[in-house]
């Protein structure tokens, strides 16, 4: 066999692994029990939800697509029940163009049906615009000159959702859930300029780039991956889909540790060799 | 003079305009930021149809030249255009067949195509998003689980004191991410949460910073007219 | 939990599209390209889509016709709110200018597009940056070491967070040589980073697993009775295709050796 038929069947071997490792606990998932556990950043944005009257408005940016849906989803639907079962008045948005079909209005409207609230009373869809940054500044100065009218070409100006409400400033609430820049400009243009509290979730890849800002109060809490989505299932006790996902993805994790154990036991057994 | 002077003088304007503009809280100049920040919206927009040129000229040469795997270039052609009529054919057949009465029933013939506006659940386009776009894009990115598997196998070797700090900084929070680390020892959560608010916060604070400080300058090159990339090509008189 | 046709249709759409760019694992095939052009194309659709449906109709034709509408005499439906006025003519005219940038003789005209967009991004950009991303996060890097509230450890770690800003700062300050203290320093700064990419790196396995776990949640699913055995079925049909395209491939070029 030559080194590169070796390198093939080893990465090949590695990907059934891998499959494995995440098909059997997907298939015998009840049969797994794991213990919960929790975090002070994703708590802090559960307390602050908790602590809202009923009736306050918060904005929620949901900027990702299907490509992070796995991961994001279920942290937004967990964020999102929580927010109605508060009876919260909840602005749903994004500055993400695929973000717009499939993930905001799914996500919305599917919650809301769960949670009986109706459109334009209790919660509003807001269209996909572009300019990110050009966006959120409006959404700090006239949040309807920014969107006129929502999703379904209502004049926003008229729904109930949005009474007393001119600007993110008078929202007590923004949660950006990103898989991309979407948490920087939050930070830059929709903190400085609106002032209100800010909470972030974001795919595991980017979590700890937003630490700094935890440090320095920009940031009211940050929830990083499934791994938080599955903690705040706990807090609102309600599990769902990322608690489900925890087990295969604790059983991968634990393949992948072994891995890079023996890719350098190895390592060391060549190096000694040689 | 045209080509060159003016565009400099128009960055060089708004760009301390705006600057200005922050320090100002007078209504007036909210609502300039405001007003100049809907056409940049708008800008934004016709751009993004502008954007789709590139693709479209590149797989047309494909076609037209038949190079080698031409076919696929003709199958994205085919699926461009399934999305586009998805999208605008209910709009088109409301507009000519229906003008007054947007959202009314449809004369008979017309009655299988859906008159739902394309980013509303329900409409063909929705569709095509949530079975033909989704799928892959999921998919794809899913597919780096497996890379990555395979990657942290070969590459991830305690070769140097840096190499081992990088190492297990990543293995305490593979661990600590799941409930694997509170079982394996109920310590590692909370080494996970030192190593993301101490080390990990410190060493992004000074990449933040570096990215800041380059931003500043970058913007301060173009308002000044130092930074001339943006006049395109070789032709910047 | 009955299944609709529909959903079995969805459910066996999802599955080949899956399968189809999964099967890039064994290696590059032309059914892996296929799924990608096709992907290319939707996307690139929905994108005009959602440009004009989201923006250029609704926040540029729409007001701007009923501007002239009103010019013109006509009795509107509602009147003309505030931004509905003859100053969106502005964007209209800088997004065509835009449009020049494909034009060897006239694409100079979309710099002032640019010099535009840009010197106002700019100028937005400098305030809000410095304020942001060097006031705010300065300070609680050079927050007060003892006080009342303040314990030993938070002190410790304080101080841990000083050293590690200042010398990764140090490192990436290439106007100074690394030699003597300045290298040592610059060492230490190496290590917060390893740390800090570390970290990253078990984060982005988190990431990256998730998303498979979500795939692959689905496909169990489908692959059930209710669906028909979705995935099972597609996957030996998307498995025979890859082989015989292979046999064939191979015949076609016969003195080729090569593998994946």
């Amino acid at each position: 066999m030559t080194k590169e038929q070796r390198f093939t069947v080893t990465r090949w071997i590695i990907f059934g692994l891998v499959a494995l490792a995440l098909i059997i606990p997907i298939v015998y998932n009840k049969y797994i029990k794991l213990p919960d556990t929790s975090s002070r950043v994703v708590k802090n944005i559960y307390d602050h939800i908790e602590s809202l009257p009923e009736g306050s408005s918060i904005i929620m940016s949901i900027d990702f697509d299907p490509s992070s849906d796995e991961e994001l989803r279920p942290m937004v639907m967990a964020l999102l029940w929580h927010a109605f079962k508060k009876n919260l008045r909840v602005i749903g948005m994004t500055i993400w163009d695929a973000a717009a079909g499939g993930t905001l209005i799914d996500i919305f409207t599917t919650v809301a049906k769960e949670a009986k609230k109706q459109d334009g009373v209790d919660y509003a869809i807001m269209p996909f615009k572009p300019g990110s940054s050009a966006i959120i500044l409006m959404l700090s100065q006239d949040i309807f000159a920014a969107y006129p009218q929502d999703y379904k070409k209502a004049e926003t100006r008229d729904m109930p959702v949005f009474k007393g409400v001119k600007s993110i400033r008078d929202m007590k609430f923004a949660m950006c859930v990103s898989a991309g820049q979407a948490v920087d400009i939050w930070i830059v243009y929709g903190k400085e300029k609106g002032k209100m509290p800010l909470g972030a979730g974001c795919t595991g890849v980017m979590a700890t780039d937003y630490y700094p800002y935890l440090q320095s109060k920009q940031l009211l809490g940050l929830m990083g991956g499934l791994g938080a989505a599955a903690q705040y299932e706990v807090l609102i006790d309600k599990r769902g889909t990322a608690t489900d996902s925890m087990k295969p993805q604790t059983v991968v994790h634990a393949l992948i540790i072994v891995l890079i154990i023996i890719g350098n036991i190895i390592y060391f057994i060549n190096r000694q060799k040689t | 003079m045209i080509k060159r002077q003016i565009p400099l003088m128009i960055a060089f304007v708004m760009g301390i305009l705006f600057i200005i503009q922050f320090f100002v809280p007078h209504q007036l100049s909210q609502d300039l930021l405001t007003g100049v920040n809907k056409w940049l919206m708008i800008i934004g927009g016709i751009s993004l149809l502008l954007g789709i040129n590139s693709l479209v000229h590149f797989h047309y040469v494909q076609i037209k030249r038949e190079t080698p795997g031409w076919g696929f270039s003709l199958v994205m052609f085919l699926c461009f255009g399934l999305a586009l009529v998805a999208g605008f054919l209910p709009s088109i057949v409301m507009w000519f067949v229906e003008p007054a009465k947007a959202g009314a029933e449809p004369v008979k013939w017309l009655s299988f195509i859906p008159l739902i506006p394309p980013f509303e659940p329900g409409s063909t386009l929705f569709w095509i998003f949530r079975n033909g776009i989704s799928p892959f894009m999921a998919t794809m990115f899913s597919m780096i689980g497996f890379f990555i598997a395979s990657a942290a196998f070969r590459a991830f070797r305690a070769r140097s004191l840096e190499a081992t700090l990088l190492l297990i900084a990543a293995v305490i929070i593979m661990l600590g991410q799941t409930p694997i680390g509170q079982m394996l020892w109920q310590g590692i959560p909370d080494i996970m949460v030192w190593i993301f608010s101490v080390p990990n916060t410190a060493a992004k604070r000074a990449i933040w910073f570096g990215i800041t400080m380059g931003t500043i300058a970058f913007s301060l090159r173009i308002i000044f007219g130092i930074e001339r990339a943006y006049l395109g090509g070789t032709d910047q008189k | 939990m009955t299944v609709t046709p529909m959903q079995i249709l969805e459910a066996w759409l999802a599955v080949g599209f899956t399968l189809m760019i999964y099967s890039f694992l064994y290696k590059d095939n032309p059914l892996f390209k296929l799924g990608e052009y096709m992907y290319v194309g939707l996307t690139a659709g929905w994108g005009v889509c959602s440009a004009w449906f989201n923006v250029v109709w609704p926040d540029l034709i729409e007001p701007l016709s009923r501007v002239f509408k009103s010019y013109l005499g006509a009795t509107l439906d509602k009147p003309l709110s505030h931004n509905e006025n003859l100053l969106l003519l502005i964007p209209l005219i800088l997004g065509i200018l835009m449009l020049t940038r494909f034009s060897p003789k006239l694409g100079w005209l979309s710099r002032y597009t640019f010099a535009f967009i840009l010197g106002t991004a700019s100028g937005i950009a400098i305030p809000l940056t410095v304020s942001a991303n060097l006031f705010k996060q300065m300070e609680p890097t050079l927050k007060p070491l003892f006080g009342k509230d303040i314990s030993a450890w938070m002190t410790v770690n304080t101080l841990l967070i000083l050293i590690g800003v200042v010398s990764v700062l140090i490192y990436f300050f290439f106007s100074l040589e690394h030699k003597g203290i300045i290298k040592k320093v610059a060492r230490i700064g190496i290590f917060y980073m390893m740390v800090s990419f570390g970290a990253a790196f078990g984060y982005t396995v988190m990431a990256r697993e998730s998303l498979a776990i979500g795939r692959m949640t689905k496909l169990v699913k489908w692959a059930g009775q209710d669906y028909y055995y979705a995935s099972i079925i597609l996957l030996v049909v998307i498995a025979g295709l890859i082989a015989l395209l292979e046999m064939l491939s191979k015949k076609s070029k016969p003195a080729d050796d090569s593998t994946g």
